[in-house]
């Protein structure tokens, strides 16, 4: 038996991690809601990881314009 | 307003370290601290984790660095929003304004959800700033 974390969203389970199950597995959910990570402790953890990528690749390039061209990419 | 619907270019912000980054985390903050909470779009996550994927594929992160920032992403305080119940409305919204329908349904929801909305999009918010004045600009936040 294993454990898995997921969102429910428009009546559909979705795994946020991989489950190494055969396609059309029947299972057993005993759902057991989470509660979202502390803010606090969430953002201690993103300011870390952040320096961490300044450290190693400086300020990413802007993705904004990316995602806006990605969005239009059909024209 | 208390509560937020975000942007993916704002949710990318959080996770990678770009520009305007620490008001993207500002923003975080600020609503926890208000007592709000941030929505995202279903739809906001999966172009999110597909910007992660292209800095990859530019080998501008590592692999290891990918994925911690996807892990970082689907930890964050968010509650998310099925963007379908929108499309017929953000359809009419990207007609109008001549944006396009991803661009519309982040509009729509703000509409229909009755929360403020934060994108760092510049161009669409001054093509639509003025009919939606509860969207802002992550710039100035």
């Amino acid at each position: 038996m294993s454990s898995v974390e997921a969102i429910y969203a428009s009546g559909v389970f979705k795994p946020l991690s991989e489950v190494d199950l055969p396609e059309n597995q029947r299972v057993r959910l005993v759902v057991e809601p989470v509660a979202p990570a502390a803010v606090g402790s969430w953002l201690a953890e993103v300011a870390a990881f952040q320096q961490q990528l300044v450290a190693n690749h400086g300020i990413l390039p802007d993705s904004t314009p990316e995602i806006a061209a990605d969005r239009r990419r059909h024209e | 307003m208390n509560d937020w619907l975000v942007d993916t270019n704002v949710m990318v912000k959080w996770v990678l370290s770009e520009p305007d980054s620490a008001q993207a985390l500002k923003l975080v903050s600020d609503t926890a601290s208000a007592g709000g909470k941030l929505l995202v779009l279903d739809l906001a996550i999966v172009e999110a984790a597909n910007v992660i994927w292209t800095r990859l594929h530019r080998k501008l992160l590592t692999f290891a660095e990918g994925k911690q920032a996807l892990a970082l992403l689907q930890k964050a305080s968010v509650q998310i929003v099925p963007g379908l119940a929108a499309l017929s409305n953000a359809f009419d919204i990207a007609a109008r304004y001549d944006v396009a329908v991803y661009d519309a349904l982040f509009v729509a929801m703000v509409k229909d959800l009755g929360v403020g909305g934060v994108t760092a999009d510049e161009p669409l918010v001054r093509v639509v700033g003025a009919a939606y004045p509860q969207i802002k600009l992550l710039r100035s936040w």
